[in-house]
């Protein structure tokens, strides 16, 4: 049997545990839907008073809505990793004949799908009623959505580098805080990137925050192939880079726990 | 008959940061760190065979975790040897996984929202197991830990006592040859308590599985297990079948005696009266002072007896007198 079919167990498993826990998905569509009409506000305020934003109202409807609709999603793995830790339950996982990092991975992309799917359809239905038609062909729909999920899938990666910190913080919400704002305001969720001054928006450049939030979301608004490779292209960049490092920081955090006993 | 633990002279150390007592002890410590050298397990040496079930048991701190730790290859040790199966478990730990099985009274490895049955099928991937042989695996663990009709509740609706049925169950599904238990029945009532020790005797006994078990219940001890190591401080203070542990320390017994008398007046070396009135006189006999059968024959001079009870001290109080042997030492 492939080592595969174990993982692939784990993703359908965390799938459908995400599904069946329906009251926190209403909770999240709820928190979502809140979250794009008080930021479709606030880009109101900032295209009047700063005049930094050449969009339609509509059109800037459907940004946010591709804003949120990844970021809400996002599972918590940092929170699952650090509570492993502190509980001891990583030694009871440890023994087993699956690797605990990519047991998790899987698991929060499975949530992470779940997610998807569900706020998905809440957000296109909250924008299609409020904002009209999609600003873009359907056709490419698709490759929105798979961009999307990609975004989600570092997302993943980055919080679960988070969570490994614990290995020798012990307490990770102020790197996940540190690391969430960071996300909101060089991703381009709180303000359009173009109000930055240009040294913050060259150091955003340097960051995979603009293509997991801004950078994608505005494929909702101005869709090119050339966008989208770009944008593509920026992230399995750091989809590459994150994975490396969160394989030699986990290698490191479990020689603590092997030696030192976590 | 075939040893699968070997232990021999293992020792475990830990680095530990040194706190400075009070706020500025507290405030220096953010500055200047000092570490100190923390002996765990200190030369340890034991060996288990098939189908044994052990009763690895110690004060908190004694070194418990820490050894099962190192048994399951999660911990590597500072020097000594470790076999396991055959296997050196901190460098086969994946390999050894798929012979070994562990139950955390307070850890969970069945999932928050599904079913039993989905953890299951979960592992059976996991463990890599041939479909027929999960499927036949299931049907009898099934049947004998009675979770037929838990199978298909989600876990969130189980009581403690069910959930500990199905983790224990989740840990068997790959037919482990060895299972490390601790504390497995950690707060669980006493119906609970006494079904799951049953079903680990039936386990034991016809799958000839080998039990490793820690835990600070001796009801525990004295109903599952055939053999007693006892840690204290990270040195074995004892390590015994519980009939040798049981005869080497019960030197005292508790007599009760329903008499004739309202009162009884017997006053003999080595005994200590717990209880006199009512008819009811109970003590404890110091069996190296004074024969039992001597009491009872000393009691019978005074009064006529209704009703006569000897039981040994409780386990509880041997294990006491043994973490005070090892403090001593």
């Amino acid at each position: 049997m492939l080592n595969g079919q174990k993982y692939l167990t784990v993703f359908r498993f965390a799938f459908i545990q995400t599904l069946r826990n329906y009251k926190a998905l209403v909770g999240l569509s709820i928190f979502l839907i809140t979250c794009m009409v008080i930021f479709a506000h606030l880009w109101k305020i900032a295209a009047t008073k700063i005049g930094a934003i050449n969009l339609h109202p509509d059109q800037l409807l459907w940004y946010i809505a591709f804003n949120e609709w990844v970021l809400v999603s996002l599972p918590d793995v940092q929170e699952d990793i650090e509570e492993d830790l502190r509980s001891g339950r990583l030694a009871y996982l440890l023994p087993r004949p699956i690797s605990y990092l990519w047991a998790m991975f899987v698991e929060g992309l499975g949530v992470l799908c779940a997610r998807l799917m569900v706020l998905g359809l809440v957000t296109f239905i909250f924008t299609w009623i409020r904002a009209g038609d999609i600003p873009f062909g359907w056709g490419a729909l698709p490759v929105t959505i798979a961009v999307g999920l990609l975004a989600g899938c570092i997302g993943v990666i980055f919080k679960m580098f988070v969570g490994v910190s614990a290995f020798w913080v012990q307490q990770v919400e102020p790197f996940h805080w540190i690391w969430e704002k960071l996300l909101f305001t060089l991703g381009g969720l709180m303000l359009p990137l173009a109000v930055y001054p240009d040294w913050l928006q060259k150091i955003a450049r340097f960051t995979p925050f603009p293509a997991i939030l801004g950078d994608r979301s505005a494929l909702a608004v101005d869709f090119t192939w050339s966008n989208v490779l770009s944008v593509t292209s920026v992230l399995l960049f750091w989809g590459v880079l994150g994975s490396c490092c969160l394989i030699l920081l986990y290698r490191k955090g479990l020689r603590i726990v092997n030696i030192e006993g976590g | 008959m075939q040893e699968v633990i070997k232990v021999k002279h293992l020792s475990k150390k830990f680095l530990v940061r040194k706190n400075f007592p009070g706020i500025l002890g507290a405030l220096k410590g953010l500055f200047h760190s000092q570490t100190i050298e923390l002996a765990a397990i200190k030369e340890i040496s034991f060996s288990v065979s098939r189908g044994e079930r052990v009763a690895f048991i110690g004060p908190n701190g004694a070194g418990k975790s820490t050894t099962i730790k190192m048994l399951t290859g999660i911990l590597h040790p500072s020097s000594g040897v470790i076999e396991v199966l055959g296997l050196v478990p901190w460098e086969k730990r994946s390999t050894l996984g798929y012979q070994i099985g562990t139950v955390f009274g307070q850890r969970t490895q069945l999932w928050y929202h599904l079913p039993p049955s989905d953890t299951f099928e979960l592992l059976s991937k996991i463990y890599e197991l041939d479909p027929a042989v999960y499927e036949r695996q299931l049907k009898e663990l099934t049947e004998a830990f009675e979770i037929g009709s838990l199978l298909h509740k989600p876990v969130r609706q189980l009581s403690l006592g069910e959930r500990m049925r199905c983790e224990i169950v989740a840990s068997l599904l790959h037919n482990p040859q060895i299972l490390f238990l601790d504390e497995p029945t950690i707060g669980l009532d006493i119906n609970a308590k006494l079904k799951i020790r049953g079903l680990l005797n039936k386990l034991s006994k016809e799958h000839g599985t080998t039990l490793f078990l820690t835990s600070h219940d001796t009801a525990d001890i004295e109903q599952v297990c055939d053999r007693v190591i006892v840690l204290d401080k990270g040195t074995i203070v004892l390590d015994s079948s519980l009939r040798e542990l049981k005869k080497t320390y019960v030197k005292k017994k508790i007599l009760s005696l329903t008499t004739d008398e309202e009162k009884l007046s017997l006053k003999l070396p080595g005994i200590r009266v717990l209880e006199n009135e009512n008819y009811h006189f109970v003590c404890e006999v110091n069996l190296s002072d004074t024969p039992i059968d001597q009491v009872i024959h000393e009691a019978l001079k005074l009064t006529a007896l209704k009703d006569v009870t000897i039981e040994d001290p409780s386990m509880e109080e041997i294990i006491r007198t043994l973490y005070g042997t090892g403090r001593d030492a």
